[in-house]
């Protein structure tokens, strides 16, 4: 250069800090989602043992929140009553997704079916998307 | 400005498919979850559709509502065969308050825990004009 400085390209590093952030951005995402669903199926109405509820979980490459979940057995209604519930095995990512919110007892799908809570929960998110990208990377910049 | 009514202009849209009513006949429903209580499968295939959520475009001359499609049938078959009518008529159709519609999800065949009845569930996403 002409002033006699040089400048060293990290083009690797910088690839593979932003392949991880994607990661954790995409995490962050995910995370969202499962929090909105959880609001949603409150909103909606949808608890009776709160089951459905506590099944949801987020997937990532680097693990899952399955274990927070409640196991198959029986849990007591609104009406007192003891009913049983049961979650489907463990979910792992599909081969081309990064991440993933899975409500997990068996009957959701038809709860969504009658009062969505996790599509709409995947668009609200992602209308946010972009703010909270940006605030991942941000973090990621200043570390 | 007027809002288009969605789900009104999908229904418009899939009765105006003659392959698919020549399957379907009356048999769909809008804003339904399940069907009306006079049907049974075996009357024939039966579709029930309504929103599950969906967004504005921006700027808000196209919306983009997400529609679900529960399709009755006598049989897993033709529960099947009826999404593949559905899809062969109604993706990337279009008039004048649809500029076009796409699936989201392939057809999944479920059973209603109620009624034991089986249906294919599939979604698609269709993009309506907002300012006619």
């Amino acid at each position: 250069m002409a002033n006699g400085g040089k400048v060293t390209m990290y083009t690797d590093h910088v690839l593979l800090k932003v392949a991880a952030v994607s990661d954790k951005a995409l995490e962050a995402v995910a995370l969202q989602i499962e929090a909105q669903t959880k609001v949603n199926i409150q909103r909606n109405g949808q608890i009776d043992t709160g089951f459905m509820l506590n099944s949801t979980y987020t997937v990532t490459s680097q693990g899952s929140s399955f274990g927070n979940t409640n196991p198959s057995g029986s849990y007591a209604n609104r009406n007192g009553e003891s009913v049983p519930r049961k979650i489907v095995p463990q979910q792992t990512l599909p081969a081309n997704a990064k991440a993933a919110c899975v409500v997990g007892a068996e009957y959701a799908i038809y709860q969504e079916l009658k009062n969505p809570f996790l599509y709409p929960a995947a668009v609200d998110v992602a209308s946010q998307v972009k703010g909270t990208v940006d605030k991942v990377f941000k973090a990621a910049l200043q570390e | 400005m007027i809002s288009t009514d969605e789900t009104l202009a999908v229904l418009t849209l899939l009765q105006a498919q003659a392959a698919l009513t020549a399957v379907t006949s009356t048999r769909i429903w809008a804003d339904l979850d399940t069907p009306p209580a006079e049907y049974k499968p075996a009357q024939g295939v039966g579709i029930c559709f309504k929103v599950r959520a969906g967004s504005d475009g921006n700027p808000i001359v196209l919306v983009h509502p997400s529609f679900q499609f529960k399709i009755y049938g006598a049989s897993e078959v033709a529960c099947r065969a009826a999404a593949r009518t559905l899809h062969d008529n109604f993706n990337e159709k279009s008039d004048a308050n649809i500029l076009t519609v796409y699936r989201e999800v392939m057809p999944v065949t479920l059973k209603e825990p109620d009624t034991n009845w089986t249906f294919a569930l599939v979604f698609y996403k269709v993009m309506v004009r907002n300012l006619n």
